[in-house]
């Protein structure tokens, strides 16, 4: 981390805040260039992004918050935002706001402001807005709330250079800057006055622990019984201190005067204020009751046209991932056997080093590369999704069907993003509030079927349904989505009882995805897969050489190698599913990542990256029956590695993680079992 | 049906219908003896219930007594798409039943002649 260069001669850091869907991440992107990495929170696994930038002789570090509405202390996101401001203290904090949406966008910059720390604003997609008839008068808006505002339109790239300045200018105190509070009305600023005066008056809670916030903001926020400050002031103050005793004063006085919560008072003082604002510097051309945006949703989120639309862009993006990845892919498969081929007549000696590089690397690796195209596909059709707002309206097509299974649309997110890769789509059940529903949607979530099973489908399907490929795989993930169903059923109904957390989830207006932003997107997760290609995969599959090539002598791959013994130490408990020891081994090394599987027979049949010849030798342990319950297994068993690690992240439990572990391996098992029985019952050759 | 001026359950209009939001029924728990109590006996500072915890993003995504929704879409007997100032928000259909709402004269069947 390099946060230990911060606040030097020339280093600013910079926080950037903001509401969900205002554009935050394009705006960091611009400011960033690429220079960014992706980190996490200390001891929470929201996805931490910091960059840097540069104006002129400054370099500014930049922080990406994640986007919240508020900063009340109800969700992680927002303690995040909060501890983040007041503990690391940044140079200053760029709020995004969405200009089509400035007056709910504001109700957060008056807390950032109430906060104590320097706000700049930018004031983000003026081209949406000035579309719908919104004039902004920028210049007013600065005035009025005593900050600098920028309008800038992320996904253009407009307005950056001029947020730099304004950073800069703001930090080195050139820039106005005052600030102006919300003004809660003579009531409660009094009590907010008196409660600065005790806090700043206890010095243990002034001392030791105002250090980091403005008295002001603790006084509003122990008025609007935030739990979190509650807490940290009882470490320094007990009950019975003044400041209690203020406090329960304060509250009495307040609760009598408007016979409600201070709370509900406080927060319609905010949006009063913002209103104000908003009435002074901001014209609307004309109201458009119904946007362009809305009439979409007439068609797409219909009751009876929403499911139809949806299975069509399903179908589409599995479509485009199969049909059009199928052209590179022949190209790399090419280049892999030329690469092959160029080993063989170059390297004649050692042996053992052409085979290492023919069988065990190129063999391993390659026969995995193949399949870069359809992974990237993939991952940019969900990247257009997502970055569309389709992916929202998902979530609320599928929420009737959700709600059956005891959870609620929004589940149905992380559930989508599983098509990817599950790792990212275990850290997006972060978004869901029930912890419950949280637990259910991620141990269900590896049987959604990932970008790395498909290497084993596409093999498997090849060798042994050539005529039937696309719908054999497409039977192997609906075997995926009917097993999480049946699975999130079983588990609200023994596992996690209750009612779900109620749903609600913004709706962001359709857009239509960029160039760039749909590339970047894909790259921070399709880039993931190249890196595991180079190391995990490549790990394994030397691994797996290293196993068949010994004892030296042997025959290579053969069942008296090293492989052959693990293999057949394994044997028994696959035999009753029709394996052999091949697939023993196969399955024990796609523990670490599920490619793998094909891989390690890339390899133990050393005839190295050529697929066909890879097919026909897999006609020698398998029969089509056998190899549909093998692929059925390969679905299904054990999460990988990476999955694991961030499932015990995520439910931070190692219990729930050897549960999820234990589970599915059990499931692959009885459900291979099932379809071998099933199958030799019909007459099949097992 | 309604008569103008009486209040409505969100979850209960139709796509287009629009209103004021008149009041979040159910989740707020009223800052009370018994919590108060509670805080006493642990010698902290009493708190209000979990449905704060709902009102409070509600509120923060604009839901808030007094404002204007419309309703964009609504699934029953699944969620709502309903109009908050320029923001599109989807809610389940629990909470769209919370929401009590005065409905706008003009677009009530019963309109305002009625």
């Amino acid at each position: 981390m390099s946060r230990g260069v911060a606040s030097n001669e020339g280093q600013i850091t910079a926080a950037l805040s903001g509401n969900p869907n205002a554009g935050k991440t394009t705006i960091f992107n611009n400011l960033t260039g690429g220079r960014q990495h992706v980190g996490n929170w200390p001891g929470v696994t929201v996805e931490k992004k910091e960059g840097t930038a540069r104006y002129g002789d400054y370099e500014f570090e930049v922080v990406d918050l994640p986007g919240t509405y508020s900063l009340t202390a109800y969700s992680l996101e927002e303690i995040i935002v909060r501890d983040f401001m007041t503990l690391d203290k940044p140079d200053l904090v760029v709020d995004i706001v969405d200009a089509s949406n400035i007056e709910r966008n504001l109700y957060l910059t008056t807390q950032l402001i109430e906060l104590g720390v320097h706000v700049v604003i930018a004031l983000n997609m003026m081209d949406v807005a000035s579309a719908r008839g919104i004039n902004i008068d920028v210049e007013l808006l600065s005035e009025l709330l005593g900050i600098p505002v920028v309008p800038t339109i992320g996904l253009r790239n407009k307005g950056t250079e001029e947020l730099k300045v304004a950073i800069v200018s703001t930090v080195m105190g050139e820039a106005r800057f005052r600030g102006i509070q919300v003004n809660y009305g003579k009531e409660i600023e009094e009590e907010i006055s008196k409660l600065q005066a005790v806090i700043e008056q206890d010095e243990r809670v002034s001392g030791e622990f105002l250090g980091n916030y403005s008295s002001r903001w603790i006084g509003v926020k122990l008025l609007e019984e935030d739990e979190k400050v509650e807490e940290d002031v009882s470490r320094y103050s007990e009950p019975g201190s003044a400041l209690f005793r203020q406090l329960e004063a304060s509250r009495d006085h307040l609760f009598t005067i408007f016979s409600e919560d201070i709370e509900t008072v406080i927060v319609d003082n905010r949006y009063g204020f913002v209103a104000g604002v908003v009435r002074e510097a901001v014209e609307r051309e004309f109201e458009e009751p119904v946007t362009l945006s809305d009439r979409i949703d007439r068609i797409l989120t219909n009751r009876i046209l929403g499911f139809p639309f949806f299975a069509l862009f399903m179908w589409l993006m599995f479509f485009l991932t199969f049909f059009l990845g199928k052209f590179p892919m022949n190209r790399i498969d090419h280049l892999m056997r030329g690469l092959g081929n160029l080993i063989n007549t170059n390297i004649t000696s050692p042996v053992w080093l052409r085979s290492l590089l023919v069988d065990g690397v190129v063999g391993g690796v390659g026969s995995v590369l193949v399949f870069l195209p359809q992974i990237f596909i993939i991952f940019i059709c969900i990247s257009i999704l997502e970055d569309s707002g389709y992916m929202a309206r998902a979530a609320f097509i599928m929420d009737r069907i959700m709600h059956w299974l005891g959870m609620h649309g929004k589940s149905f997110i992380p559930l989508l993003m599983g098509f990817g890769c599950n790792v990212p789509a275990v850290m997006a059940t972060r978004t869901l509030e029930s912890e419950k529903d949280r637990m259910i949607t991620i141990l269900v979530n590896p049987l959604m079927s990932c970008t790395a099973r498909l290497p084993v489908y596409a093999l498997f399907t090849a060798a042994f349904f050539a005529a039937h490929q696309g719908t054999v795989t497409f039977s192997l993930y609906l075997l995926g989505i009917i097993l999480a169903v049946s699975m999130a059923k079983l588990f609200r109904r023994f596992l996690f009882p209750g009612e779900s957390e109620p749903f609600v989830m913004e709706l962001p207006p359709y857009r239509l995805p960029t160039f760039k932003g749909t590339f970047i997107h894909m790259w921070e997760r399709g880039s993931m897969f190249l890196r595991k290609a180079g190391t995990i995969i490549l790990a394994g599959s030397v691994a797996i050489w290293i196993l068949s090539y010994l004892p030296p002598g042997v025959k290579y791959g053969s069942g008296a190698s090293l492989a052959g013994k693990v293999g057949h130490v394994l044997e028994p408990l696959v035999r009753p599913l029709g394996f052999d020891w091949r697939a023993a081994v196969a399955l024990l090394f796609g523990f670490v990542a599920k490619e793998i599987v094909v891989s390690t027979y890339g390899t133990l049949l050393g005839v190295g990256e050529n697929r066909a010849l890879i097919s026909s030798g897999l006609h020698g342990f398998f029969t089509p029956l056998t190899a549909y319950g093998f692929m059925a297994f390969t679905l299904i068993y054990t999460p990988c590695l990476a999955t694991i690690a961030v499932i015990k992240k995520e439910t931070g439990s190692r219990r729930w993680t050897a549960f999820a572990v234990g589970y599915s391996l059990a499931l692959a098992w009885i459900v291979a079992f099932v379809i071998y029985r099933v199958g030799l019952l019909f007459g099949l050759k097992g | 049906m309604n008569s103008p001026g009486e209040l409505m359950p969100l979850a209960f209009m139709r796509r287009g219908d629009g209103g004021t939001l008149v009041e979040i029924r159910g989740l707020k728990h009223r800052v009370g003896d018994v919590g108060r109590a509670l805080g006493e006996q642990k010698g902290r500072f009493f708190h209000a219930g979990r449905g704060h915890r709902l009102e409070h993003r509600l509120n923060s995504m604009g839901i808030i007594p007094g404002a204007a929704l419309k309703v964009i879409q609504n699934n029953a007997p699944g969620p709502i798409i309903v109009a908050v100032k320029d923001s599109r928000l989807c809610l389940g259909r629990a909470i769209a039943g919370k929401l009590m709402v005065r409905p706008e004269g003009e677009d009530s069947p019963n309109g305002p002649a009625g």
